[in-house]
């Protein structure tokens, strides 16, 4: 049950090597927390200016659609950038390439067949599928996503907040996608289905890049 | 006439209401027609639909969970249709049972036994992919995937597909029911080559919509037996391409449209990949 007001300390701030880290303690509401945390950076705005900004949950990880609201929020309302520190350690400079480590190091999930409604893969790693994505199916990936075949299911790539993911497909109407936290803000071009397109994570924002028209009779 | 080869078929589509019941009666008087034995098999446990179909509900005194319970040989639960000679005959489905009551193994042993006696079995799946339709798939050797010419029919029909790739049968071929060339052509609705695209897999025949084949299952007498019905072709030269007889020219059905109703629906849209 969320209190009517939570404690000071359910926000506190933390030096690091590598800058500021925000610890958010998520046994309260998350609202009331984000809007702790932003008060507390427009208080301390220009001590914290000075260093880059980290986030994370104080006793257990943020998931994505936290993760995405906590940075979303805070960079409207103090126009300052957040960036996630995944939870294993302290060591940003080592943990902000976890996530791409895990993606090079853990083999990619390989599928040879087109993945059909109802049906999904997951990976800790990438995916490869060599085939379409039907409406109705799905991928989970850590990493990235590379489909040779028509996208037209939900992706969810670069979990974790992995935003060095990408996605890559022959034809691209998803029905979902998400990569390392961002949403597809609005429906797909109908012409994306007629060409390779990339899907990566630029300047904070996602960017769809269709590349050349394959012939698609 | 047998091939010397019992082939078992399940006729599935994830989605209810498609046309199944009425097509595998349709396909399977044919069939009969042909010089075939056949034997049409309502899967469809707790809501028996097949017999409503061919007429012959008056006819039915046994089912096929009381074979499966021991209460009836597969002999007495035979319904022979006399107008198809002695070729063609149903077992029905139970009314007042469940899904539940007929075991796999059970439905499997009737299937191999049918197998002995009949070239085709044509087994009426029920609708989802739950148990019902998870045991008639099991037995067969064969899948034939209903599709109505819409979105969400084509989604269940591809996530049935899935399945029945992963159960291993071989055999899935596609029927596309209630097509309607015009608004296909008005881009209204999806065409027949995006469903084969789609769900990638070959295309055995395409039924158009037409009220009479709704008029004939009221009446408990399919299409197939109106050699002068102009939708009587379509049914045939699907049980045809089943038997593996003479391939049918794939002809394309685009033409059709400015021509008299009978040139029309002679014409077929049989794609071979």
């Amino acid at each position: 049950m969320p209190k009517s007001t939570i404690p000071d300390q359910a926000v506190t701030f933390k030096g690091i090597e590598q800058g500021i880290l925000i610890l958010l303690d998520t046994t309260h509401d998350y609202e009331k927390l984000i809007k702790l945390a932003i008060s507390k950076i427009k208080a301390n705005k220009k001590f914290l200016s000075e260093n880059t900004l980290f986030v994370r949950g104080a006793a257990s990880p943020l998931d994505p659609d936290e993760l995405g609201m906590a940075r979303k929020l805070i960079r409207d309302k103090t126009k300052m950038e957040v960036l996630p520190l995944p939870w294993k350690n302290d060591s940003p400079s080592t943990e902000q390439l976890s996530c791409v480590d895990d993606s090079i190091f853990t083999p990619p999930l390989l599928a040879s067949n087109a993945l059909r409604a109802g049906q999904e893969l997951r990976s800790e790693g990438d995916v490869i599928l060599l085939g379409n994505m039907h409406p109705g199916s799905q991928i989970y990936a850590k990493g990235s996503v590379y489909i040779f075949g028509s996208l037209r299911g939900e992706v969810y790539a670069g979990l974790e907040s992995n935003t060095k993911a990408i996605v890559v497909c022959k034809g691209f109407s998803p029905l979902q996608l998400t990569l390392g936290g961002f949403k597809l803000p609005s429906n797909p071009d109908p012409s994306w289905l007629k060409q390779y397109v990339v899907v990566s994570i630029q300047d904070q924002e996602l960017k769809v890049e269709p590349q050349n028209e394959f012939g698609y009779e | 006439m047998s091939l010397g080869m019992s082939e078992a078929i399940v006729f599935t589509s994830g989605k209810g209401g498609v046309g199944k019941t009425t097509l595998l009666a349709n396909i399977g008087v044919a069939l009969a027609n042909l010089g075939f034995k056949t034997v049409l098999l309502d899967a469809d446990i707790g809501l028996r639909n097949l017999d409503i179909v061919l007429g012959i509900e008056n006819k039915i005194r046994f089912n096929v969970v009381d074979i499966a319970h021991g209460i009836c040989t597969i002999e007495q639960a035979l319904v022979k249709d006399h107008r198809s000679g002695n070729n063609l005959s149903i077992i029905a489905a139970s009314q007042s049972h469940l899904k539940e009551d007929l075991s796999k193994d059970a439905f499997r042993q009737i299937i191999l036994q049918l197998k002995n006696t009949f070239d085709y079995i044509l087994i009426d799946c029920p609708a989802g992919i739950e148990y019902g339709f998870k045991n008639a798939i099991r037995s067969a050797d064969r899948a034939i995937v209903i599709v109505n010419p819409e979105v969400s029919s084509i989604r269940d029909a591809d996530r049935v597909i899935g399945i029945l790739e992963l159960e291993k049968i071989k055999k899935i071929q596609l029927i596309v029911n209630r097509y309607q060339h015009d608004l296909s052509q008005k881009m209204d609705m999806i065409s027949v080559k995006d469903i084969v695209e789609l769900l990638g897999i070959k295309l055995l025949g395409v039924i158009p919509e037409d009220i009479s084949i709704l008029l004939s299952s009221n009446e408990g007498k399919p299409i197939s037996y109106h050699n002068k019905h102009p939708m009587y072709q379509f049914f045939y030269d699907i049980a045809k391409s089943l038997a593996g007889q003479k391939d049918l020219p794939a002809q394309d059905f685009a033409k059709s449209k400015t021509e008299s109703l009978w040139k029309k629906v002679k014409r077929s849209f049989t794609m071979n990949r």
